[in-house]
């Protein structure tokens, strides 16, 4: 059950940026904080590309199809993380299209930034914590040792080199990129700088 | 105030000049990147895009879908079709519009990887509009012109003139001409009036 590790340490990557662009944003709204936009947009590049190209395809594909064909029950939970993982490719474009507007527009559009940023933690967050204590614990009850390994297989990337170690490297160098790039206490860059 | 049936029409033809002239920029400067290998400006690429959203969303498509689109739905209705089409196209140019900042995004954060894809969008982007004010201008226009009554006229050109909503006024049309001024600014020659790099 090497793949249950794999999501819920990639979950914490994930929850790592989501924590820091609520930093940021709740920064700006409360000490009117400078932005940052070439960070902005490698958090939202990482929270893009890593859950669509990587982190969900292996959900989908391999763990929540198997726990489907085992347990028949699990319907409606796994339709439903599979339409989040729609739903949440377009609320990436929609905050995509906020940070650019507030980039362009400046300040008149940072209330619909910090909303688009909310929503989108609080839509993810939730999808995630369904993953870890429903999805997870069902999958562990239902499936078999032969159904882990084929699982195991496609989570450390032996099936799709696409989902292999090459990928992971880096989504891992982006990940240091932002830590790089983000001020303490998220991160390694340098202090903020106030308005 | 004296009004005439041809502002309403002159304005449209002038905002999609410079909406055309915008999307030609685009080509041309990933055209550049792709076949002479320069690197790209993502400040000039995200002062397109972002022309290309405020401008149609917020200020060329509300006028046309509430004034223009509205009064020629009810005094033809034959033209219903037409205008159901242009409707959609005008939703689905608002999705284009957020894969295409997806891609621009992707390709900034994501480098030399993500172009071809965000090529292909900009490819498709502008053909889509492209055919889509062809449409408006050859098709709708002149039914526009067949079946509105002087006072509709009046009616679309006060809208058109900002008359009617401020948000559509000589004001906001020049916030437009400062983000299109910036545009060329930043665009190197022969689109924009840049140093050559």
């Amino acid at each position: 059950m090497e793949a249950i590790r794999i999501i819920v340490n990639e979950h914490r990557a994930l929850a790592a940026v989501l924590h820091g662009m609520l930093y940021l944003v709740h920064e700006i709204r409360d000490h009117d904080d400078k932005p940052d936009f070439n960070l902005f947009g490698a958090m939202i590049y990482y929270i893009d590309s890593f859950p669509e190209r990587f982190h969900h395809p292996k959900e989908d594909q391999y763990l929540y199809r198997l726990l489907r064909m085992r347990h028949p029950e699990a319907a409606p939970l796994l339709d439903r993380l599979k339409t989040e993982h729609q739903v949440g490719a377009e609320k990436i474009r929609t905050l995509e299209q906020a940070l650019a507007r507030y980039q362009q527009g400046g300040t008149a559009e940072f209330s619909n930034f910090l909303a688009a940023v909310e929503s989108y933690a609080a839509f993810h967050w939730e999808h995630m914590r369904a993953e870890e204590q429903e999805a997870l614990p069902m999958a562990e009850k239902y499936l078999s040792v032969a159904d882990w390994e084929a699982i195991d297989a496609a989570f450390l990337g032996h099936s799709d080199p696409m989902l292999g170690a090459d990928a992971r490297t880096e989504f891992d160098k982006l990940f240091t990129r932002i830590v790089n790039l983000a001020p303490p206490p998220i991160g390694l860059g340098p202090e903020r700088q106030r308005a | 105030m004296e009004s005439n049936p041809v502002q309403a029409k002159r304005i449209i033809e002038e905002e999609h000049r410079s909406l055309a002239a915008v999307l030609y920029g685009m080509l041309y400067v990933v055209r550049e990147i792709r076949y002479v290998g320069i690197e790209p400006d993502f400040v000039l690429l995200g002062a397109m895009v972002h022309y290309i959203d405020t401008f149609m969303e917020g200020f060329h498509h509300p006028k046309e879908d509430a004034y223009l689109f509205k009064l020629l739905g009810s005094r033809y209705p034959g033209a219903a079709p037409l205008l159901d089409r242009l409707k959609q196209e005008h939703e689905s140019g608002s999705v284009k519009l957020r894969q295409l900042r997806q891609a621009l995004t992707r390709y900034q954060h994501g480098g030399r990887g993500e172009f071809s894809e965000f090529a292909a969008l900009v490819a498709d982007f502008a053909a889509f509009h492209w055919e889509h004010m062809r449409l408006e201008e050859n098709e709708l226009l002149p039914l526009a012109t067949r079946h509105l009554t002087d006072a509709d006229w009046d009616a679309v050109d006060a809208a058109f003139l900002g008359h009617t909503n401020p948000l559509f006024g000589a004001e906001q049309g020049n916030k437009y001409r400062d983000l299109f001024r910036r545009i060329v600014d930043l665009a190197p020659q022969p689109i924009g009036v840049a140093t050559v790099r």
